[in-house]
């Protein structure tokens, strides 16, 4: 499986050096793509429960505004 | 021209207004000014008065020419108690290109190392692309993820261990761009937890209702994290960068 480049721009004298990422950068990149991934499905989630809850407002024949008038929902 | 022995002398003309006879021509002779009526010193500035090269001429009261000497480099004419002098001016601030990076073949960025002569840095990913491939964005301060990320916009993750800008990246998405800008206050300052600030904008291409364009918006915060900041490193998370510019400016 090909590894990922990392390109380091050294700034001072503008030269570039690429290479494959470390075993440590790999582990790092591990941590992150999962956290993400959780971060992504939380998001999901929260958005996939707010339509529900907005369908059964509507079955109910209340709208979002209907809840504000109530003081409830922001 | 004449001439009495074997030395030049001047001739004289009588002064009817002062009944004085006045030297003129060749030969070695004196005006009496102070009490002659050819008395320029009241009309006209001696050029003796200039000594040096920048010399200036002002007036240091009514009537009364004066020099004012050449400043140093970079020095600006300026008013002090009423005449004029040279200083040097008060620094404002002012904001320096330091670098200028591409994003392209490669999945992760680092760049370094970051000059430590400014106060704040701010950073500009500008018009990054990664093609028809997804990504989320990790941005890190000395390649260390922050401790907690807030985005006010694309909700909130209230603590995490991931780079900021965290794309949820959905399927099907192509074709992303944007535009995004980071602001990191006092990077190099000692005893100061390092934080930044971001906010811009993407395009994701996708069909999905409201991932069209993006605007991203948020903090980053690094606890108990003093250490001056000395690279920056954005990985795309997943896949190359297909195109993009990373400016860096250091803010006095």
């Amino acid at each position: 499986m090909t590894k990922p480049l990392v390109k380091i721009h050294n700034v001072q004298d503008n030269s570039e050096i690429i290479r494959e990422m470390n075993d440590e950068e790999l582990a790092q990149l591990a941590i992150d793509q999962a956290n993400a991934e959780k971060a992504k499905q939380a998001e999901l989630e929260a958005k996939a429960k707010k339509e529900t809850a907005l369908a059964k407002l509507e079955a109910l024949g209340l709208t979002t505004d209907d809840l504000k008038a109530l003081g409830l929902g922001g | 021209m004449p001439t009495i022995g074997s030395n030049s002398k001047p001739a004289y003309v009588y002064d009817a207004q002062t009944d004085t006879w006045i030297p003129v021509g060749p030969g070695e002779h004196t005006h009496d000014y102070a009490t002659s009526a050819h008395n320029h010193d009241s009309t006209y500035i001696a050029k003796t008065l200039t000594t040096t090269t920048g010399d200036i001429l002002y007036a240091s009261s009514a009537n009364t020419p004066a020099r004012l000497g050449i400043g140093s480099s970079g020095q600006v004419l300026t008013v002090s108690g009423g005449i004029p002098s040279w200083a040097t001016p008060v620094a404002s601030d002012s904001i320096t290109l330091l670098s200028t990076t591409t994003l392209s073949g490669v999945q992760k960025v680092i760049i370094s190392p970051i000059s430590q002569d400014y106060t704040h840095l701010e950073v500009i990913m500008q018009d990054f692309d990664a093609g028809s491939n997804s990504f989320t964005i990790y941005f890190k301060l000395n390649d260390i993820n922050p401790t907690r990320i807030n985005h006010t916009f694309r909700g909130s993750y209230a603590t995490g261990n991931y780079g900021a800008f965290l794309e949820p990246n959905f399927s099907g998405v192509s074709n992303r761009q944007g535009t995004i800008f980071i602001r990191i206050p006092f990077y190099k300052t000692s005893g100061v937890y390092k934080t930044f600030h971001y906010f811009g904008g993407y395009f994701t291409g996708s069909s999905t209702v409201g991932q069209h364009e993006t605007t991203v918006m948020g903090s980053a915060y690094y606890e108990s994290y003093s250490t001056a900041i000395s690279s920056i490193a954005i990985d795309s998370g997943e896949n190359n960068w297909d195109s993009g510019t990373v400016k860096i400016y250091g803010v006095k």
